[in-house]
């Protein structure tokens, strides 16, 4: 009689708990849960996924709920990979959308790990035409469209005003072409002994280091879209290296490169501590010179260019994706689509200080920050490296390329050439 | 007869018995190998011969990746880096290590305190030791140039010069030989003092009795550290990473064989490649591996 009593209390507690589970059950199927990917620590990239994310769940009126989720970011060698993402692509269960660099999705997209999103756009009616062309290219893979835009980072030369003074340079006509940036350094440098007290101008020093940055502004390019070939030994291309070689050496030689290698970074920024005058350096360095040195007074201006009047600038953002093998690709589009709004960008430019890719955001946003003019000016006029899969490796190989030349280790032109066949042969490979 | 017979089924029932128990308590180690170990390693062998990038199974190409291989002049300069660092690294280490055993091998007051700070070192995250290390190997402001400059020696471009940049790394990784110096303290109170007492006898001196006693005695040990030296000195991979930041500047100078082949395998979507990499490392570890076992011979002594 007890065991059957114990027996039936038993099941009674197993049926309660059951009956309440389908119940709440019932309550969840009804809410399609989408898991977004993100490598933002604490700080202000991090509040700014955030808010839009909160945003979205707030607003849409498709009953979707997106979860943010912290991955590390992992660099290997010059690259940055959401290391987790591959293995879930891999593992066939990925996040419904990763919010990954630009700079990868050729190679991503040609391992046919992110979903095309044309078809989606068409139906949603979202287009790229309110992006700057730099992003709407980097977004592109052999014609598709695999991320929409979602920041931006872009180059100029900042200057030290006080030490223009010194030097008895006008510190509101800052330099503008090659020609006038050499004869700036030449004022700017002074020499102590074996090395140097402080240093005008060194081309290859953080922003400047990407052989991207002087191709282009010497007039030469890199890729070839129509024919998918990579046209690295363009005559300009070599020109601009052979003038960083030539600067080198007319600077000191190997004791100036030495010298340059052993800059620090942070606070130890050779442009915060009053070591180097000129430099060619990224919009996301404003707020570490506002940290380390708030009352350094200085200027941003367009890097130089070899013909009067051609300045460039280039640009590198992150994009939102949808990977393969996502099970809610319709719900992550619908994100996406929330995300690419201009009040989104709005929020993103407001929150993280990143550039917007979304033309006349960034206008808005940092209207009264004169620092940031110039960076925004040059969206119109930005170029972004060439979307293909051998990006990363062609990255790798023109630092690599840059520092043999600079220390006198090959022959700019030759080096230049062999690359451009090593890497075409490699980009053939990927049809 | 019969029960010699009986007892023999009775011990086969036995022995079988707990053969197969035997095996059941060792099935979670024996999953374990087979998923772990067996099949990545044989994985890896088959996508060392496809284009595999872990996106994507890739398609099936022979012997291309290894053929492409010898001519990546990369890849040939990571080898090279990495048979110059181990020329360089191993002696010294080995040479070091038997010295600095040998001091610590006293029974002095403090010893203990001795041994600690030599074996301190290793259990330093190979990540801190590379920030500290490029702070004081920095040729403006390092602490090493700062201290070279009071005796008059011009700064030198520790990580800054192709030239200098392994050996800046060899520096570091004598650093860091206390794991080493331990295990040849052992080696070395082993040594029976009946072989000192007996060379005292005959009027033996310091140089004498290291090289005619203890190092012999010591072989078995240094040879221990030879093999094991020359394999994680191939395998050679988070400290040039993390000081480079896995570009292996200046100039390729550290770009080792293990660094770039993470680079390929993770960062430029190559993992096919990169296994053939792998493999390739192996065969060349093996063969210097049994070449040292074929001469220790000649010149290892066990007791």
């Amino acid at each position: 009689m007890k065991k059957i009593l114990s027996l039936l209390l038993v099941l009674c507690v197993c049926f309660s708990v059951f009956a309440n589970g389908s119940t709440e059950q019932k309550q969840e199927t009804a809410k399609t849960e989408i898991k977004i990917w993100h490598t933002y620590g604490a700080g202000p990239g991090l509040d700014a996924v955030q808010k839009i994310v909160d945003m979205y769940n707030e607003k849409n009126t498709k009953n979707i709920h997106a979860i943010l989720t912290y991955v590390a970011n992992q660099k290997s060698g010059n690259t940055q990979t959401m290391a987790n993402l591959m293995a879930a692509i891999a593992a066939g269960n990925p996040p419904d959308v990763a919010l990954i660099d630009n700079f990868q999705i050729a190679s991503w997209a040609s391992q046919d790990s992110l979903c095309e999103l044309d078809g989606y756009m068409a139906k949603s009616g979202l287009t790229l035409d309110n992006f700057y062309d730099w992003a709407a290219e980097g977004s592109e893979y052999k014609g598709k469209t695999y991320s929409i835009p979602y920041n931006g980072d872009s180059r100029a030369l900042v200057y030290n005003k006080e030490m223009f003074r010194k030097a008895g340079l006008d510190p509101e006509n800052p330099p503008t072409t090659i020609a006038e940036v050499e004869e700036a350094n030449a004022k700017l440098t002074i020499k102590d002994g074996s090395t140097y007290k402080q240093v005008g101008f060194i081309p290859w020093l953080f922003a400047g280091l990407p052989i991207y940055t002087w191709g282009w502004s010497f007039g030469g390019d890199f890729y070839d879209a129509k024919n998918n070939v990579l046209t690295i030994a363009t005559p300009e291309n070599i020109a601009a290296i052979q003038w960083e070689v030539d600067y080198a050496k007319k600077s000191g030689g190997k004791d100036f490169v030495n010298y340059a290698s052993g800059l620090g970074t942070g606070a130890e920024d050779p442009f915060v501590t009053g070591q180097v005058a000129m430099c060619v350096r990224g919009n996301f360095n404003l707020a570490d010179f506002k940290r380390y040195a708030p009352d350094l007074d200085y200027g941003v201006t367009p890097i130089p260019s070899l013909k009067k009047g051609e300045n460039i600038t280039w640009c590198g953002g992150w994009g939102w994706t949808i990977p393969k093998g996502t099970k809610n690709a319709e719900a992550a589009f619908d994100f996406i689509n929330f995300a690419a709004s201009e009040e989104c960008n709005e929020v993103m430019a407001q929150i993280s200080g990143s550039l917007s890719p979304y033309k006349g955001v960034s206008e808005k946003v940092f209207a009264g920050d004169p620092k940031y003019t110039v960076f925004i000016d040059m969206l119109k006029v930005a170029r972004v490296r060439p979307s293909v899969p051998v990006g990363q490796q062609l990255w790798s190989e023109f630092n690599t390329l840059l520092e043999a030349a600079l220390i006198g280790e090959g022959d700019p032109a030759q080096m230049m050439k062999a690359l451009d066949e090593k890497m075409n042969t490699e980009l053939k490979k990927y049809k | 007869m019969k029960l010699n017979m009986e007892k023999l089924k009775i011990r086969k029932g036995i022995e079988a018995h707990n053969f197969k128990l035997g095996i059941l308590f060792t099935l979670p180690w024996i999953l374990g190998l087979v998923i772990f170990y067996v099949y990545p390693l044989i994985s890896s062998i088959y996508y060392s011969f496809t284009s595999y990038s872990i996106l994507n199974s890739g398609h099936f190409v022979g012997l291309q990746n290894y053929k492409d291989l010898f001519h990546d002049a990369l890849f040939l300069k990571s080898v090279k880096n990495t048979l110059y660092f181990t020329a360089l690294s191993v002696p010294i280490n080995i040479i070091l290590g038997i010295i600095i055993a040998l001091l610590l091998n006293n029974a002095l007051k403090f010893i203990g305190f001795f041994r600690t700070v030599f074996f301190i070192p290793t259990l330093v995250p190979v990540v801190a030791t590379a920030t500290v290390w490029k702070w004081i190997l920095n040729s403006n402001y390092g602490l090493m140039n700062s201290i070279l400059s009071k005796f008059g020696i011009s700064p030198i471009p520790w990580l800054a010069s192709t030239k200098w940049s392994k050996i800046s790394l060899v520096m570091i990784a004598a650093w860091g030989i206390g794991q080493a110096i331990v295990v040849n303290l052992g080696g070395l109170q082993d040594i029976s003092s009946e072989y000192y007492e007996a060379a005292d006898i005959d009027g033996a001196n310091v140089f004498q009795k290291t090289f005619k006693i203890t190092i012999p005695l010591l072989s078995p040990v240094i040879f221990y550290n030879v093999i094991m030296g020359m394999i994680g000195a191939f395998q050679y991979f988070t400290l040039p990473y993390t000081l480079t930041g896995g570009e292996g500047t200046p100039n390729n100078s550290l770009t080792f064989y293990v660094m770039y082949l993470y680079n390929n395998a993770f960062g430029y979507l190559k993992m096919g490649y990169a296994s053939a990499m792998a493999w390739i490392l192996f065969v060349i570890i093996l063969v210097l591996t049994v070449v040292i076992f074929k001469t220790s011979k000649k010149w290892v002594h066990y007791q």
